[in-house]
């Protein structure tokens, strides 16, 4: 296992070299570049830069220099964990990621745990009782929320929670939170606010998991080895969580990887509406403006976490099925 | 040796219903099983054997439903009771299911699970049935394991379905049938989906636990070859019906009833030979027709209407 994980390790080395120049391309790509739409606009308001003013600029962002010398110089940076420095919020990459990836990781575990603990026992529900008045029931719930846009069920329940309790709950934090330190009082500031984008984020996610995982376990029921423990003696409940379930629930566990890079990019609308501090606007409005450091900085974590997601899911999925381990 | 009854059924019928239809899958049946015995019931795929053997553990899911009957068992040093009076819910139909009566399955490659270790597998049929510490079931499994001739059983305790020949799997199956020491065993086709010398190791292996350990099996076959070798009682069923009874040497030398003749004929030998004869579904149907199982000379019963059975048969 050890020698396995070293040998996927390595092996992303000449992946991420080829993605990054793949992601340096692609901001590239686009006419013009930041320093020409700030000109743009700055010239629009009839300010005068002279050429030599834009010259300088080029050349502090290394942007005279020929394509392949720019692409080194901003990729040994990015190794060293110097991401560049935005043009358009004029601060470094790296405090404005870092500071957002805190609270989108936060929110994503939060819509996570809320997804797995409503839909997976729903699911096993359902499959167990197929057919019964419950199971249509959460299939009708579940096809609901699959169908409501997330911005739009966000919409509502701001709106409901502003009419009828009168509280605001765009953000993470109340005005007189925002800015202070760490404390308790802000961590269950934190709390109230954190239950909406919760829901909001996990809805979606609850109705597919819900029918993903019914379809799997009804799979399983009508497997030998299930008659098998029913012939044993196996009480329902301890049998349908030991063995169908144990086997239905792989598929998910394989997925926790890939929820890596969503961390980044996921529900940037939803982020927007409800007013996050989330990477998502930020990366959006960075492609927007071609802030080219941002973006591609975006843009590499989001591979370099898709790339590691494959190898924990791998990991995760080995742990698990002893199948795969062992081969 | 006694002759006692362990297990009789009694107009047990069970159909599969679905929207269209309802398919009497076992049509008013009536079986004994003698203790101590093997007792096969043979007859093609879809003649209701398998789920006669499901019936008696109630294991029929739906839409499979049980419409009548009663399945009388009378353990050793029990009262006797009917199994298709318990419960869902109650603590008797555990007990039964896999402490009085145990099964092996057909398919040893799918009928255990493939994420959980042998070990744990077997150790949980004793720990569901017995309060023992832990390491006591493990003792108990690995040495269940020796006794059905799979070596290094400490070892393979550790090990994954997986990791087992198709063979050594139905030893697996065999060990974890008998290690709570059940009174009945049934055997679902248990060699069918093995190869021939692989089939011959099992069967001699369920002889010789049968020789050691006292208890009743049920044995359910297509293959007449097997019956030969195992059996004591044989069961003739087609169609949901049983059509014939007796000892293995009275059906297979001596059939009546044509439908035991002609699956006795269509056992293919090594000499070359003409092409066998099919038996046709619809002579079963309307030749034969339904007729009660009748009791002739020699402790038999024959589906037969009185005039077709032979006379030196007849009592």
């Amino acid at each position: 296992m050890g020698t396995y994980i070293l040998k996927r390790l390595l092996a992303m080395i000449p992946t991420l070299i080829i993605i990054s120049v793949v992601v340096f391309i692609l901001i590239q790509l686009p006419p013009g570049d930041i320093i020409s739409a700030s000109l743009a606009s700055l010239q629009q308001q009839g300010m005068e830069v002279s050429t030599e003013q834009i010259a300088a600029l080029r050349a502090q962002y290394n942007l005279d220099l020929p394509m392949p010398m720019q692409y080194l110089h901003w990729i040994l940076n990015f190794v060293q964990g110097d991401m560049g420095y935005s043009i358009k919020y004029e601060q470094p990459v790296n405090t404005l990621i870092w500071e957002r990836l805190g609270y989108t990781i936060i929110i994503a575990v939060a819509s996570l745990l809320f997804t797995w603990v409503l839909a997976i026992p729903i699911g096993v529900y359902s499959a167990v009782k197929q057919y019964s008045v419950g199971d249509y029931l959460f299939t009708v719930i579940g096809l609901l929320g699959l169908a409501t846009p997330s911005f739009m069920l966000a919409l509502i329940l701001m709106y409901c929670a502003y009419t009828w309790f009168g509280i605001s709950v765009g953000g993470l934090f109340s005005p007189e939170y925002a800015d202070s330190d760490w404390s308790f009082a802000r961590f269950v500031d934190l709390l109230n606010h954190i239950w909406i984008p919760m829901i909001v984020l996990g809805t979606a996610g609850t109705a597919s998991i819900m029918r993903v995982m019914r379809a799997n376990l009804l799979d399983e029921l009508g497997k030998p080895y299930v008659v098998t423990a029913r012939a044993k003696g196996v009480r329902p409940l301890k049998l349908i969580f030991k063995y169908p379930v144990r086997i239905a629930i792989n598929p998910f566990i394989s997925t926790i990887g890939w929820l890596l890079p969503t961390l980044i990019s996921g529900e940037a609308i939803v982020s927007i509406v409800l007013n996050l501090p989330t990477t998502g606007p930020l990366l959006l409005q960075a492609l927007l403006s071609q802030d080219m450091f941002l973006a591609g900085s975006f843009l590499m974590l989001l591979s370099i976490l898709t790339v590691f997601g494959m190898l924990l899911s791998d990991i995760l999925l080995a742990a698990v099925d002893p199948r795969i381990r062992y081969e | 040796m006694s002759t006692s009854t362990i297990l009789s059924i009694r107009n047990l019928s069970i159909s599969f219903k679905n929207e269209i239809s309802e398919q009497l899958a076992v049509n008013n049946i009536n079986l004994d099983m003698k203790r101590s015995q093997t007792t096969a019931i043979v007859g093609e795929s879809g003649s209701g054997k398998s789920v006669t053997a499901y019936a008696m553990m109630q294991l029929i899911q739906p839409p499979g439903k049980i419409t009548s009957g009663e399945i009388i068992f009378s353990p050793a040093q029990q009262d006797s009771f009917d199994i298709l009076q318990l419960n869902d819910n109650s603590p008797a139909l555990y007990d039964l299911r896999g402490g009085l009566m145990s099964m092996i399955f057909q398919e040893p490659m799918t009928a255990l699970s493939p994420v959980h270790t042998i070990g744990n597998q077997i150790m949980e049929a004793i720990l569901t049935h017995q309060a023992i510490p832990k390491q006591a079931a493990f003792d108990l499994a690995a040495a269940m394991l020796e006794r059905v001739g799979i070596q290094n059983s400490r070892e393979r305790m550790h090990q994954y379905p997986f990791e087992f020949s198709g063979g050594m799997r139905q030893r697996v199956m065999i060990a974890m049938a008998l290690v709570c020491q059940p009174q009945i065993l049934i055997c679902d086709e248990p060699t069918t989906a093995l190869d021939v010398t692989i089939q011959a190791e099992i069967l001699a292996l369920l002889k010789e636990l049968k020789a050691t350990i006292d208890i009743s099996v049920l044995f359910i076959t297509h293959d007449l070859a097997v019956v030969a070798q195992i059996a004591d009682q044989v069961i003739v069923m087609n169609q949901g019906r049983i059509l014939e009874t007796g000892s293995v040497r009275q059906i297979l030398n001596d059939p009546i009833h044509p439908y035991s003749q002609g699956l006795i004929a269509a056992v293919p030998g090594m000499k070359r030979q003409p092409r066998l004869d099919a038996i046709s579904n619809d002579s079963t149907r309307h030749n034969y027709g339904v007729h009660p199982l009748i009791a002739i000379k020699g402790d038999r019963e024959v589906a037969l209407p009185m005039p077709l059975i032979p006379a030196e048969y007849q009592l």
